[in-house]
This record gives structure tokens, sequence and C-alpha cells, in this order.
């Protein structure tokens, strides 16, 4: 058990306020317990962290599925893993998650934390394994431009080399995506290349189709012709790093040779990249790439993503996106479900709420002219936001205000698939009516 | 490329990787399908950093951006292709020029960054832009000008600027509801965007003519030389349905 009477106290509070909320049927079990136990003792994510050996997935698009991948590889030794599997990736949720377990049993930790939390919790859990994806636009009107982000990194990161130079620790492990340069000018020196500080680095290449934030150097600052996978600024010395795992059409290549083909049940490309990732970041613990794939090819669903449920006489794969670079890659995922003979019809749902971003602006950016020739339904509460951009993308459409009953309206026959692409709180309102849960 | 008269149109989409961080891209877009739909030939030329700025250019796009994409933007146009003096030329050849956001900020005299240091602007535009005391988020509706013909606009903002026009510059609009410009002297209505020239500069994001399609049209008039009314009308019964489910009037 932790020490002091504060924590306690605080452990206890939380924990009470989690059951009150849960049997009281209000919802919120993920947080509420974090909320209540924070505000009576704001270390106390330092406290839970102690002893622990504990990793960190921060993007904008997949660090829910690749921590829990990671947490499924970890596992994989018999080891028993804790890890905030709600989503709830804020300090708040982290801690919930950490007092789960309060006398610290658990040793083995992958936390899913959100990229403006990371610098925050990164400074009271203490990672020492850094799994780093991708940044991009999101949510513009309540988050950060993701060039601030990486600057927050890069101070982070100094911060903790300090730390971990002046106690004598060793050099924090980071397993970053080599081919965003967002994410590498986060941990180099533009003008080196090399680590900043005493990093560790393994670079995974698992590619990022989204460039449109990368018109510049984020090094430097000056234009370039940005190529993905071998991008070069002329006039800082920052340049792709070489990988030692790669994503490879379907296949991972590691370390020495290593080659194993994908198989997860999970579908698209984004999900290889995520397993990749996660591989290379279990292989860091030292789990066996092949056992780390194998333990994470099950996966079949993600807090609701990808699964596939009846509704309307056929099934319909729940898609969930919050931003330009996460439709892209769902919109490619549905492409590659495409088959020559089989048209498989897709529904856009639209929200603007606060948790889906207000600015609906991000549409324009999303390559929706792909879509042409394919059964669209658009819908959703800013289902005309998506009328007008479709007109002008040159593809047909209907619209339909309730998602799911756009996708019964999508559907030309019956058991044919239909995809649901969907903002947040569209998302969670179809779960909901569909009994999942939200 | 010259102003070939009304049957054709050219837009210059300037630096679209660099500023182009809030949809600004559908500006391009819907500009060059309004034309396509009317028959109206028109070409599309993105120009990026470091290229050449084509002087004969009908209808000129800056977007929006984060800081240091406007920093970089703003090194392109003062660098080497004399891209300022391009557009200083297009522009009192009678172009027309459709600046938003951090677009806005770059033509004026001056503007300041999210940590208080000033950079020069082009000073095409008499504006001078410093920093609002918050971030203004959220949904901007304007009166525009009565003397432009087109219905009230309406947008997404998210900025930092607070934009003070000079005499040479008249408000693109006057703010019913958010921030725009930021607020004014006592006495005078808070302003939103500028009007000088060919220059329609806007706080407008989402894009600006997705949910103001007139304005679209009103710069394609422009470019050709014709009255908006001279235009074909397009029946568009998306842009109404939007701008209905906005809160806005459709007309």
């Amino acid at each position: 058990m932790i020490n002091g009477f504060r924590p306690r106290a605080a452990l206890l509070a939380g924990r009470f306020a989690g059951w009150v909320s849960s049997t009281s049927g209000r919802g919120a079990g993920a947080t509420l317990p974090g909320t209540v136990a924070l505000r009576i003792e704001p270390r106390l994510l330092a406290s839970l962290a102690e002893g622990r050996q504990v990793a960190v997935v921060s993007a904008t698009n997949g660090k829910t599925t690749t921590t829990r991948m990671l947490a499924a590889a970890l596992a994989s030794s018999g080891a028993k893993v804790l890890s905030n599997t709600g989503g709830s990736n804020l300090e708040r949720g982290v801690v919930a998650a950490l007092m789960t377990d309060p006398n610290r049993l658990i040793r083995t930790v992958a936390l899913e934390v959100d990229e403006l939390a990371l610098p925050v919790v990164a400074a009271k859990a203490r990672p020492d394994l850094f799994v780093l994806g991708n940044l991009s636009r999101d949510q513009l009107d309540r988050m950060t431009e993701c060039r601030v982000i990486v600057a927050k990194w890069q101070q982070m990161f100094a911060t903790l080399s300090a730390h971990d130079e002046q106690v004598g620790a060793g050099p924090v492990k980071v397993v970053a995506n080599a081919d965003d340069p967002l994410v590498a000018a986060a941990v180099l020196d533009g003008s080196t290349n090399c680590p900043r500080h005493t990093l560790d680095i393994t670079w995974v290449a698992v590619g990022q189709p989204w460039t449109a934030d990368a018109a510049s150097c984020p090094s430097c600052s000056t234009p370039w012709q940005f190529q993905p996978g071998a991008y070069a600024c002329g006039s800082c010395g920052f340049s792709r790093p070489a990988p030692t795992w790669e994503l490879t059409g379907m296949d991972l290549r590691g370390p020495q040779g290593l080659v194993l083909p994908l198989q997860l049940s999970l579908p698209g490309r984004s999900n290889r990249a995520n397993a990749v990732l996660a591989v290379a970041a279990s292989a860091v613990r030292g789990i066996d790439p092949a056992a780390a794939l194998r333990a994470m090819s099950s996966m079949i669903d993600v807090g609701g993503r990808y699964a596939v449920v009846d509704y309307a006489g056929g099934p319909v794969r729940l898609l969930l996106a919050k931003n330009p670079a996460g439709w892209q890659e769902m919109l490619a995922q549905h492409n590659e479900e495409q088959q020559s003979d089989v048209v498989r019809p897709i529904v856009l749902a639209l929200n603007a709420r606060t948790a889906d971003g207000q600015d609906t602006s991000w549409i324009w950016d999303v390559p929706f002219e792909a879509l042409a020739g394919i059964p669209v339904v658009v819908s959703g509460e800013r289902a005309e936001d998506l009328a007008v951009r479709l007109r002008y993308a040159g593809v047909d459409f209907t619209m339909v205000r309730e998602p799911l009953a756009a996708v019964a309206a999508a559907r030309r026959h019956p058991h044919q698939v239909v995809d649901l692409l969907a903002t947040y709180t569209a998302f969670t309102a179809v779960r909901r009516h569909l009994g999942l849960g939200s | 490329m010259s102003r070939a008269g009304p049957s054709s149109v050219t837009v210059v989409s300037l630096f679209p990787s660099l500023l182009g961080t809030y949809g600004d891209g559908g500006n391009a877009l819907i500009l060059q399908r309004r034309c396509q739909w009317r028959a109206i030939d028109v070409e599309l030329i993105a120009v990026n950093a470091g290229d050449a700025v084509p002087t004969g250019g009908d209808i000129y796009l800056l977007g929006g951006g984060e800081d240091g994409s406007q920093l970089a933007a703003m090194n392109a146009l003062r660098g080497t292709a004399a891209a300022a003096s391009s557009l200083s030329v297009a522009l009192e050849a009678g172009a027309q020029m459709l600046a938003v956001c951090a677009g806005l900020q770059l033509l004026g005299h001056s503007f300041a960054d999210s940590t208080g240091a000033t950079t020069p602007g082009l000073a095409l535009l008499d504006v001078t832009t410093g920093r609002l005391a918050t971030r203004a988020v959220g949904e901007l509706l304007a009166d525009p000008d009565p003397t432009l013909g087109i219905p009230a606009l309406s947008g997404f903002e998210n900025h930092g600027g607070h934009t003070v026009l000079g005499p040479a510059a008249t408000p693109l609009g006057l703010v019913r509801r958010g921030t725009g410009n930021g607020p004014a002297a006592p006495g005078e209505a808070v302003s939103e965007g500028a009007l000088q020239g060919g220059i329609v500069a806007t706080y407008l994001h989402g894009p600006v003519l997705a949910r103001n399609p007139a304005l679209a049209d009103l710069l394609i008039a422009r470019a050709m030389g014709i009255a908006l009314a001279a235009l074909t009308p397009l029946a568009m019964p998306e842009h109404d349905a939007l701008r209905s489910r906005i809160g806005m009037d459709t007309r």
C-alpha cells in the first residue's frame, strides 16, 4: 500500500467516488476516481507509478490501438499488465487506471497518453519507454497546433534527461516513427541529426501518409519538398533517421533480417503500422517479436473501433476517426476492402460538438475524391457540411440525418457490408443506440 | 495568364502547403468548380515556396497557417523570387486576392506572433496586427459592406490577432457575433476583415467560400470584370442547406 495519510485518503475518496458513480449508473467511471483523488493529492501519480516499469504511447492517431497491442505483447511473457484500456488518456485517466492496483502488485504498465498531457504525465510517472507514433493537425479549435506539441516534447525530453543524468539513471528509451518528421524532430537535434540529450532511440518506419503538416522542416522551419520515407532538409542537418524496424506492405521487418507476415484481425494499413510500433516497443522490453505479434493478431475491436455488428439486415463496420489524417487512413482502409465485383457502401457521420472539434473546415483536407463511384450517404448533425464538400469533390451521395438510418439507406442488398465512418460523438451515439455502451 | 476577358480565370494558390492549416485549400477548389460549372475556362496554379509568383493571375489566394508556417511564407514572399513585387504588380493590374487569417496578417504592415515578436508584412493592405488578450475561437458572423451585394458572412475563427485598419482599408464587414478584427476604438463598431482595391481579407474559415458561396462568385465576377448579377446563377441546394443549418439566411 502507498504510504502517507494524504495519498491513502485520496485513494479512498477516489474509489468511493467511482463506486457511487457506477452504482448510481451515472457513467464517467473511467476518470472520476482519478479526478477526485488528484484533487486531494496532486502528487498521487508519482506515488502510484513508483517502482513500476511504465511505458507510454502517444500519437495523434492510433495511440489507443497501439497501447492495446503493446499491452497484449507484454502480457505474452506471462506478466500481468496494467493499462488505461478505457481510453482516458489525461492524467486523471492514468491515475484512475493505476488506482485499480493501489498496492502496485502489477509492475508492468502500458499507458496511452494524450499528446499534450504527455509532458505532465511523464514528469510524474517517470516512464522509461516512450512510443511515439505520429503528429498531425487535430481539432485545432480546442487542441494545439502540432508544431507546438513538437516543442513541448523537446522540452520534456530535455527535462527528463537532465534529471536522469543527475540521479545517474539509465537513458530513457524511445521507440519512434522515423517516417514522421514531426515525431523525429521531437527527439533529434536538427543541426547534428543526433538524438537530443541521452535518449536511446529505436527507429521504426511505419509510414505517415498524411503530409500536409510537413510542408516545412520541423527543425528549422525552412520550406522543403517533403518526401515521405526520404526527407532531408537542405538547410539544417535534419533528415530521416535509418530505421531498424519497418512496415513493408504486409510484412514486418526487424533487426538481423527478421521478416514476419502481419496477420492481424484488425484491418488496414494504419493498424499494421500500430502493430509494428508495438512489436518494436515490446522487443525493447525483451519480448520475442513473433510471440508479440501472435498476442495481438486476434484483437478484433478496440474500444468499439472496427467492431462489426448486425444492423438493418446486414453487417455494419464501425470506424472512428477524429481528424483529417485519421479520415484519410479510414478512407484508404475502406478502399482496401473494396472488391472489383462488390462495392462496399460507406456512411459518413459528422458532428461538431466540443469532442469532435467545432470547426468543420478540416473536411476539406480529406481526399473524398477517392469515393467517386461508391455509394455514399452523409449523416450526422453536420451532414450539410459533408454534402457541400462532396459536391465539390464530384462524389454523388444521399443525405440521411441519423447515422444508423443512413446505414439502412446505404445498403443496396441484404447482407451487404456497410462501413460507417464517424467523428467521436457520432460514433459514441451509434454505439449507444446499438446497445454497445458508449 | 493575363486577364483575357470574361471567358477565362486564372487562380493562383500561394504556398498552399504552408498556408492551408484550416482547410483553406477548399477555397481554390470552390473557385475552380464554380467556374467550371458555368463553362468559364479556369486554370489553377499552385505556387510553392521558392517558386516564382506569376504576375498574370486573376485571383490570388493566401490561406491560414501556424506561426512557423506564417513566418516561412513571409520569408518566401520576401525571398529571391521577388514574390512580393509580383503580387503588387498583379494587384495594380487589377487582380483579386482572397487572404484568410495568417494571409490577412501577412499582407499588412506588421504582425505579432504568439511570443509577441513583431514581423514586418508586405504592406499591400493598410492594416496592422497585434495580439488579442485571449485567442478568438468560435463561430463568427458578420454583416458585409453593403456595397458588395452579398448576404451575411459566416465562418469559424481561430486566431490571436488584433487587427487595426488604417485609412486606406475598409472593413469587409461588421461583427454580429464573434471577435473578427478584435476590440474597436470607443464608439466604433467591431469590424471583420478588410477590403482594399482587389484585396478581400478575412478571419473567416470554413473554408470561407464553402460557407459563403456568394463571396466566391463576387471574386469570379470581379476577376472577369463583370457585375456579380451578370454571373449565371448556380442552383446549389447543398449551400442553402448548410447556411440554414448553421443559422444563416440563405439568400
